[in-house]
């Protein structure tokens, strides 16, 4: 939302925390400046194994650009959380609507999620690891099943919010059940599952590289777990550099303006 | 058209264990308005949902032999996700007509009402409570309704509006020819605008009196019209004493 647009919401004052762009601009290059002077200041003090100088790791990053390991592991590591994420999006939505829409269903499967929120990440890489080895289908399948609860509680929860008093207004203007479907239900619903979704896929990027460092399958993760054993830290950093960027980039241009797109009808806050 | 008519039957209803209606009887024909009035928490608007096939009566049957009825309830009920002016074509969408008919009708009624272009291309919460009230006149205008069904639909517009929809209304009826029924807490708007006034009181709700005043509304004068609403002010007041 615009400086301006949120200065006229209330009414031209300032709110309790004002947002204008510059502020947060400037919020940002003092917060990543304030990272990288730690960061340096780590270096100079414990030296190149616990923390490499920025030089080395740009060094590391543009050797990995060259040699083309950069695109093929970000690749890869994008295909298995994509994957992952894609999946327990469409098992997790269509899950969430139908216990949404029939009872016992959502009394069987709401403790089913709530287990599987439990269970910790590393838990299910160590059993897709024993079904299906060091293969792609190992990250995918941890991604999915770690993610799943968070579409399926948010469709679950949107499917019960929808307010009963536009449904009525829906059947008095003859909308039928699929008008209102279309009309009510569905804008109401997604209006929940946007930020979730968002949510879920920043997990899925991390949960896929995890999985990759504890040997499923090549990526982003792979690569950490390398420079881990060579006791390459600079290597180790540029990697980590590269997962927050990615993550950060698919956030800010694709799931960002989703949930925009989503909120557009929203009043500001 | 002339045929048409609203009939309720020895209605009756409760909300688990509470009765909100008892015995209510209503005989509608246009073209005309309507009043029902009466203290809140008397079933108006349990009456109206009724009345729109909305909710069906626990006892006594609804008639409505009207081809389009259309209903503007207590609260705007616009969806927050569709900007005004989809909402206002809410309604069309149902019969099938062309997304552009729809946009041109929706954009007529919503200048019927007074509001302008710019407000239909703004979603519901940019606009006004008393604006979004309209937009819900103007989305139940756009269908052509023969009988149209208000649950207090001017509760937060100003004076000024409220007077140019009151004659909005009158002239649904007499050019339209169309059948109103207006549920409304105000002893004066029901003074002004109705044909007939049904006074609902009591709890659980039975209708107490039925005024048909002698003059249509185009004809009261401004004495006329204080002198009905100290009618149904007197009618009201009886009828809590009976309760109380």
């Amino acid at each position: 939302m615009s400086a301006a647009s949120s200065a006229r919401a209330n009414g031209g004052r300032p709110g309790v925390f004002p947002r204008r762009r510059w502020d947060a601009t400037a919020g940002l290059v003092v917060a990543v400046g304030a990272l990288l002077a730690g960061w340096q200041v780590v270096h100079w003090q414990y030296g190149d194994l616990v923390m490499p100088s920025l030089q080395a790791t740009a060094a590391a990053l543009v050797r990995m650009a060259e040699d083309g390991t950069l695109t093929d592991a970000a690749l890869r590591t994008a295909l298995h959380a994509l994957a992952g994420f894609v999946l327990a999006a469409g098992l997790g939505l269509a899950l969430g609507l139908a216990a949404g829409a029939f009872r016992p269903c959502e009394v069987v499967m709401r403790p089913i999620a709530t287990i599987l929120l439990g269970v910790p990440a590393i838990a299910w890489v160590v059993l897709a690891l024993l079904w299906f080895g060091a293969t792609d289908v190992t990250p995918v399948v941890v991604v999915a099943l770690t993610t799943i609860p968070i579409p399926f509680l948010a469709a679950l929860e949107g499917s019960h919010t929808v307010d009963p008093r536009l449904v009525e207004m829906g059947r008095a203007y003859r909308a039928g059940r699929t008008g209102i479907l279309r009309d009510v239900v569905a804008p109401h619903v997604a209006g929940h599952l946007a930020p979730a979704l968002a949510a879920a896929f920043g997990l899925s990027w991390k949960v896929a590289v995890m999985a990759e460092v504890l040997g499923a399958g090549a990526g982003i993760g792979e690569g950490l777990a390398l420079a881990r054993v060579n006791l390459d830290t600079a290597t180790a950093m540029a990697w980590i550099i590269l997962t927050v960027t990615l993550l950060l980039a698919i956030n800010g241009l694709v799931m960002r303006p989703l949930t925009g797109r989503f909120g557009r009808w929203r009043a500001p806050r | 058209m002339s045929a048409a008519f609203l009939h309720l039957s020895s209605i009756g209803h409760h909300f688990a264990d509470r009765e909100v209606l008892r015995d209510v009887s209503l005989f509608l024909t246009g073209p005309g308005v309507t009043a029902l009035v009466g203290p809140s928490g008397c079933g108006k608007t349990t009456l109206i949902r009724i009345a729109a096939g909305l909710l069906p009566p626990a006892t006594g049957k609804v008639h409505n032999g009207y081809a389009r009825t259309a209903c503007v309830f207590q609260e705007d009920r616009l969806l927050p996700w569709r900007r005004v002016v989809d909402n206002v074509a809410f309604g069309l969408r149902a019969v099938g007509t062309s997304r552009r008919a729809r946009t041109r009708a929706a954009v007529e009624a919503l200048d019927r009402v007074g509001l302008a272009a710019e407000d239909g291309a703004s979603y519901p919460h940019q606009l006004s409570g008393g604006m979004r009230q309209r937009a819900a006149l103007a989305r139940a205008l756009v269908v052509d309704p023969d009988l149209l069904l208000l649950d207090e639909p001017f509760g937060a517009t100003d004076f000024v509006r409220r007077q140019q929809l009151l004659v909005l209304i009158r002239d649904l009826v007499r050019r339209g020819g169309k059948t109103v029924l207006l549920v409304t807490h105000d002893l004066t708007e029901a003074a002004i605008i109705a044909d007939s006034i049904i006074v609902l009181a009591g709890n659980p709700g039975r209708i107490s009196e039925v005024i048909v005043p002698d003059a249509v509304p185009e004809m009261r004068t401004a004495k006329g019209i204080l002198s009905l609403t100290a009618r149904l002010g007197e009618a009201l007041a009886t009828d809590e004493n009976l309760v109380g």
